[in-house]
Parts: structure tokens; C-alpha cells; sequence
């Protein structure tokens, strides 16, 4: 990977408006009546405030209903460069302060389940002939038949809704998972033109803090005041799937990522972790053509087995609907560039 | 121009009746024309000092027939008012028109809303009560609940009462839309001296024809349907309540109420209507008039919701319907009794009709009926109170009442 390109292309995206991801009249219909009116929507330009019901798995392995509040900003811009074979395309993907709430739901003390990401990014180059370069003598071009591209997360925290439980007293303790950060480089076979479609196939690393409250059977499990600290570091050995899909008017996505972690611990010993979330959302409706979605959540998450405590699966399921404002630079106003949708 | 007259003397009383367009008289007595409004008017001063207001058209034989009414009022020989201007001819010019043309007793013209008697005296026929300073005075006789509420001699019977208030409504025909306001609103009963009374009132209607928003569907082939509703706003500040009759020693105070509302039926310029707000108050509530004290309030907020109805039935603005049901559900959330929750609900249906007008300002009668009934704070007793007003109320400022032209849609 290009990492100067990369880099380029990643801070142009946030800073420049004139990418060729702004809504032209291909995203527009003119009704009998006049109106002009949105028909086709960039998915990941958007504002989201969502409110959904969910269920997910309690401390005591039942399901608990809740209402959750969700939020995401979301923001595409798509740079091309070159022409011809030598056109490479990157997909700059950002979300701020993505995540969820479910205020009725209080796994301990007065701090409602929640998961929040403060902010990840995913690029994705696609090269219309992507070669490799083998440094020989004379350098040999190798063809490389995948795109590729690099997908992070920083400042991940989650308050599970079900709590782990100590291995012989079944007791549950107060947990909070600190993600710092993760990094996963990926290829992706699928080499889709169309924007938001891919299979990224990627490994990489991650370090995450998990805040346990006080031991099983001398503790409280309502305090976290003073926690015990397992940090978990996973050098490479994060290996993930990750499938996205994006209808060519933007009314449907489908995004399922799942993640298998082998990693060490402070503990001092190996453990693996896993997780698995997918995301479907349907645009059903526009007001003055600004969407609103209804979409389905799907959550679980392995914590492995450490101190005193048992394996913990976090299992949720949501559905619900989002508006807000789309974020589609208006073409009106950007240097028009040929786009996919 | 002045609403009254300034020269005439003070009691000079002119008695509007219901749907006059005329002055009063015998039966028999052929009613004179009345010159137009919308034509110009040509003012012939004849020899005696005196003019005429001549407006002459032909009629289906091709003869010239002139209206021609006196240009002074009758007696006292003062200026007409309310005329429009005239282009001035001499009595040369007046002897050859009636040589030319036939010469019809008239009555001078007057502006919509009002009408000229034959003493050439204009007089407010119409009223805009929607516009108006007033004060009233009537008999309210009022029954309430024994259970649990002492009741005082003089009940129901022997109880009067006085009312004031500023009722402002303006139409924006660029906006089409309507501001109705109230202001300084307030109602004593004696002698037990029950005090009600409300410092503003804003209510906002609208009768756009520019969608609101449009919504799009992407259920199959997409497609764009406009959204108009009929969706306005509104608030109230300082609405206090004293020594309600089931609550003699009680003092509460609505700070502030806010809402929106959904108007399913209004006229085409929104002075009648039916009204549904729903929304929000928050005020406190003193058990105690005697220790009121920002300490020892109990602080109370809830929803409320009221349906009202204003029509005017006829053109004239003389005959008004008013109803109104107003519920309010307040949770004490702070003070002694914090954590109650009391359900309120009171009612109205009010008829006002004008019946005279003393120099073009409105005596109305006002006929209503008022129920009320809510939790008690403390204990377990509802009280229930129902009211019967008949009363007059005299308003002044009261302008005609316009039907004004509103353009096909409002201002972007």
C-alpha cells in the first residue's frame, strides 16, 4: 500500500470538499407536480440521531427489552486520481462519535449500557490494474488481483449490558471494555466499482483495556471505583471479515464484520476473544430529502475467560429508525466530477 | 379619520340594532338609495350655503338619474364624516344637471362597516371583536361541590362579577397567516373576591399553500407528496388563579405554558376555528395564601391539552361562539405535597352578541357557562364547580370587521 497516497488522500477527504462523492442530478427526479426531489443517497454522508427497541442478553442469561438511543456522524469523500488503467479511486470512510445508549439499563452503580466510538476511519484504494512491484533486477510487475485498504477505530468504550460472573460463585462484577485503538489492513477480492461494496479480508492489531470492579465474593459488584485492570494486545494476530454492500441509489446497506483475536494478555498468557456485528438499514422515507432509515442491529461479543471470572458473551439484537441531516456535499456548490451514483 | 365624532355632544347615543343597514323607520316609508363608496363622488355647493354629493349613471333607457344626498349633517349642519372626497362644483353647475337629469334623494355614502342614517350620521354596523379593549360586568351565579369543600352564605346565588382584558388578533395576508393575542386578561368575582387572570397569550394559525415539507417514498418507484399541515403554535405567561371557590385559602400561579396546535378546521382568513394545542406547563401552587413564600410552593410542571373553537356567525362580527375544554395534568415536583399528581380539567361555552354601539363602541351581551373540577393537592376529594355567567361587556377599539383579500400563496 501507498502509504503517502494513503495519507494524502485521508486528510483531503476531511479537508476538501471537491471530492466526486456530491449528489449531481443523477441523484434527483423532478415529480409530475415540479418538485425536484432526492432519490439516490450516500449512506455514509450523513447525520444519524436513531431510537430503537432492542434485546439483548442480561447478567442472569435472559433477554431484556430496552430502548436504545443511537447517534452517528458519517462522513464519505471519494478522490480519484489518474486516467485510464492508471485510475485509482480511494473510499475515505470517517465516523464521529458513533455508538449507542440504552438509558433505562444500569449494569452497575448509575452508568447506563452503552458502546461508543469515538472515531474510526476506513480507506479502501481500488486500482483499475493493480500490480505488485517485486524489487528484483529489473523490478518485476506482478498482477494483484484485490483492492486493498486499511480500516481503523480509536477510542472505543462499552458498557455490556450483561456482566461476567465469577466461575464458582456465578456473582457478576461491574466490567467496562476500554478500546484504545485497531488497525486492520485488509484486501478486498471483490473489486467492486460501485462505492460501499467490498469484502475485506484483514488482519491486524488492537489494544484493548478491560476494567473489571471489585473480586467476586469480597467485592461489590456495583463499584468500579477501583478497578482491576486486564490490558489485552493483539500484535498482528487479529484476523477479520468484513462484507459490505450498498444498493446504487444508497437506499439499502448491509455491513457484517466479524473478528477473531488471539492476543496477549496482561495476565500474562495467551486468550482468544471474537466478535461479530452486522448492520442492515432500508432509507424508507425522505422530509425536504433528508432520510430516514429504519435499520437492524446485530450484536455479540466474546470477552475471554480471565481472574476469577467466566467466558462473557454480550449478545444484542436492535431495530429501529434514524433521521438526520445527509451530508452530500451539494453539487451545486462543488466542482462536479464524475461519480458512481 | 376618527372613529367618533368629536363635534357632536358627548351623549349623542347611536343605537346600532342587530343586522341594521339603515337607520330606523316607519315601515311605509320608501327607503332612500344610498350613494357608492367605490364611485367618485362630485359636491355641487348651492346657493344657500348648503352642497349636495351627486353620483349620476344612466339607466336602462339611456336617461341620467343622479343620486344627490345632503353634504352636512342634518340640524347641526357639520361637515359629513367618513365621506369620500369630492371634486367641488358651483350651483350653476347643479341647476344644469337638473335640467339634464332626474334628481334622486339620496343618502350620502359611507365605508364598509359602517352605514348612514338620514341625519347623515355615520355608524359602525360591523365589529371586529377580535380587536378590542374591554370591560364587563355580570352576574355569576356558581355551584360547587359540598363534599369535603365548605361552602359560604351567599352561594350560589348572590355572586357578581368583573372582567377586563386586550384581545389583539392580526392577519398577515403575505404570510397567511393569523397572530392572535391577549394581553392583561383578568376576572374577579365578588364578594368573595375569586381572581383570575392571565398576563399574555400568543397564539400563531397559518393557512399556507406552500407544502411545509415534502415528503419522499422509496417504497417501489419513488415519489414526492406534499405536506401542508395545518400545524401553529403558541404560549401563555403568568396565568394566576386566587382563592378559586373550592380552594378559598389557595393561591396558584401557571408561570408559563407553551404548545403546539393542529387547527382541523379554520375559516379561509382563520377568524373562525377549531383548535387542538397540546403541551407543556409548569407553575406552583400555595395551599396557604397566608405564608406564600418562593420556599413553600409546591412546584409543579405536566402536559395539557385544550380544544377551542371561536366562530363568528354572519359577516357582521356581531354574533360570537366560543368553546373551550382545557385539560392540564400537573406533577408536583417540588414542595410539600411533591411527587402528587393532580388531573384538572375545566370547560366553556360562550355566546356574545352585540347589541348596541355607543358612539361606534360595542356593548355586547355575553352569555356562558363554565364547569371546572380537579384533584385536591392533599386529600382525596375532587372538586367540582360549575358557573353561569350572563353579563354585558363594553369594547372599545373595535374596528369594522375586513374581509381582506389574501394572495394565492403566502411570501416564501
Amino acid at each position: 500500500m501507498n502509504v503517502r497516497s494513503l495519507v494524502t488522500a485521508c486528510v483531503m477527504s476531511v479537508l476538501s470538499v471537491a471530492s466526486f462523492a456530491a449528489a449531481d442530478d443523477q441523484d434527483f427526479r423532478v415529480s409530475p407536480k415540479g418538485r425536484r426531489f432526492r432519490v439516490q443517497f450516500d449512506p455514509e454522508s450523513r447525520i444519524r440521531f436513531g431510537v430503537a427497541g432492542s434485546l439483548a442478553r442480561t447478567t442472569e442469561n435472559r433477554l431484556g427489552a430496552s430502548v436504545e438511543l443511537q447517534s452517528s456522524i458519517a462522513i464519505r469523500r471519494r478522490h480519484a486520481y489518474g486516467e485510464g488503467k492508471e485510475r485509482i479511486e480511494w473510499q475515505i470512510d470517517h465516523r464521529l462519535l458513533t455508538g449507542w445508549v440504552a438509558p433505562t439499563v444500569r449494569p452497575f452503580s448509575e452508568i447506563p449500557a452503552f458502546d461508543a466510538v469515538f472515531y474510526a476511519i476506513s480507506a479502501h484504494r481500488h486500482d483499475l490494474a493493480p500490480r505488485i512491484v517485486l524489487p528484483s533486477s529489473p523490478p518485476a510487475s506482478v498482477p494483484f488481483p484485490f483492492d486493498i485498504g486499511m480500516d481503523s477505530e480509536f477510542g472505543r468504550v462499552t458498557v455490556t449490558r450483561a456482566l461476567p460472573v465469577g466461575t464458582l460463585d456465578a456473582k457478576p462484577v461491574a466490567f467496562m471494555r476500554v478500546g484504545v485503538a485497531r488497525a486492520t489492513a485488509f484486501i478486498d477480492p471483490l473489486r467492486s466499482e460501485g462505492p460501499g461494496r467490498s469484502i475485506e479480508i484483514g488482519v491486524g492489531v488492537r489494544y484493548d483495556i478491560d476494567l473489571f470492579g471489585g473480586q467476586t465474593g469480597s467485592g461489590t459488584s456495583e463499584s468500579i471505583t477501583q478497578p482491576r485492570i486486564v490490558h489485552r494486545v493483539a500484535p498482528g494476530t487479529a484476523g477479520s471479515l468484513r462484507l459490505r454492500f450498498e444498493s446504487r441509489d444508497g437506499l439499502w446497506v448491509m455491513d457484517a464484520r466479524g473478528e477473531v483475536v488471539p492476543h496477549w494478555t496482561s495476565e500474562e498468557k495467551w486468550a482468544v476473544g471474537a466478535l461479530g456485528q452486522g448492520h442492515i438499514e432500508r432509507t424508507l422515507l425522505a422530509i425536504n430529502d433528508e432520510p430516514i432509515a429504519a435499520f437492524f442491529d446485530a450484536g455479540w461479543r466474546m470477552i475471554p475467560a480471565s481472574l476469577e471470572l467466566a467466558t462473557l458473551h454480550d449478545v444484542r439484537v436492535s431495530l429501529g429508525v434514524s433521521l438526520g441531516p445527509d451530508l452530500t456535499p451539494n453539487v451545486r456548490v462543488v466542482q462536479k466530477q464524475r461519480r458512481m451514483r | 379619520m376618527p372613529r367618533s365624532s368629536l363635534k357632536l355632544p358627548l351623549w349623542t347615543f347611536v343605537f346600532a340594532t342587530l343586522g341594521i343597514g339603515s337607520s330606523a323607520r316607519a315601515a311605509d316609508e320608501p327607503v332612500k338609495p344610498v350613494l357608492s363608496y367605490d364611485r367618485p363622488v362630485t359636491c355641487y355647493d348651492l346657493a344657500d350655503g348648503k352642497s349636495v354629493r351627486v353620483q349620476c349613471d344612466r339607466d336602462s333607457k339611456g336617461k341620467t338619474v343622479c343620486l344627490a344626498a345632503p353634504n352636512q349633517m342634518a340640524g347641526t349642519g357639520d361637515p359629513l364624516e367618513r365621506v369620500l372626497p369630492c371634486e367641488h362644483r358651483m350651483n350653476d353647475d347643479y341647476r344644469t344637471l337638473q335640467k339634464s337629469a332626474q334628481i334622486v334623494p339620496a343618502i350620502a355614502e359611507a365605508p364598509s362597516g359602517y352605514a348612514r342614517g338620514e341625519n347623515g350620521r355615520a355608524f359602525q354596523v360591523k365589529f371586529d371583536l377580535l380587536k378590542r379593549f374591554y370591560i364587563g360586568a355580570g352576574w355569576a351565579p356558581t355551584l360547587q361541590s359540598s363534599h369535603g369543600f365548605e361552602i359560604p352564605p351567599g352561594f350560589p346565588l348572590g355572586r357578581g362579577h368583573a372582567e377586563l382584558g386586550i384581545v389583539l388578533s392580526v392577519l398577515s395576508p403575505r404570510g397567511r397567516s393569523r397572530h392572535d393575542m391577549r394581553l392583561l386578561e383578568g376576572e374577579a368575582s365578588f364578594a368573595d373576591l375569586e381572581v383570575h387572570g392571565t398576563l399574555f397569550t400568543y397564539d400563531y394559525q397559518h393557512e399556507h399553500r406552500r407544502p411545509a415539507f415534502w415528503i419522499s417514498t422509496f417504497f417501489g418507484e419513488p415519489e414526492v407528496h406534499p405536506l401542508l399541515p395545518r400545524v401553529g403554535w403558541g404560549f401563555r405567561i403568568l396565568s394566576v388563579t386566587d382563592r378559586q371557590p373550592s380552594y378559598r385559602d389557595a393561591l396558584d400561579m401557571e408561570f408559563g405554558e407553551v404548545h403546539i396546535a393542529y387547527n382541523p378546521w379554520q375559516s379561509t382568513d382563520m377568524y373562525s376555528h377549531f383548535r387542538l394545542e397540546f403541551g407543556a406547563d409548569v407553575g406552583a401552587h400555595w395551599s396557604d395564601r397566608q405564608s406564600i413564600k418562593r420556599e413553600n410552593g409546591n412546584y409543579y410542571l405536566g402536559p395539557t391539552f385544550a380544544a377551542k373553537s371561536r366562530i363568528t356567525l354572519g359577516k357582521g362580527g356581531l354574533h360570537y361562539l366560543f368553546t373551550n375544554l382545557d385539560i392540564r395534568r400537573s406533577t408536583v415536583v417540588s414542595g410539600e405535597y411533591s411527587g402528587t399528581t393532580v388531573n384538572r380539567l375545566s370547560g366553556s361555552l360562550a355566546y356574545e352578541g352585540v347589541l348596541v354601539a355607543i358612539n361606534d363602541q360595542p356593548i355586547s351581551l355575553r352569555l356562558a357557562t363554565e364547569g371546572r373540577t380537579q384533584n385536591d393537592f392533599a386529600r382525596d376529594v375532587r372538586a367540582v364547580e360549575l358557573r353561569f355567567l350572563a353579563g354585558l361587556r363594553m369594547s372599545f377599539g373595535a374596528p369594522p370587521r375586513v374581509f381582506e383579500p389574501m394572495p394565492d400563496f403566502e411570501d416564501p
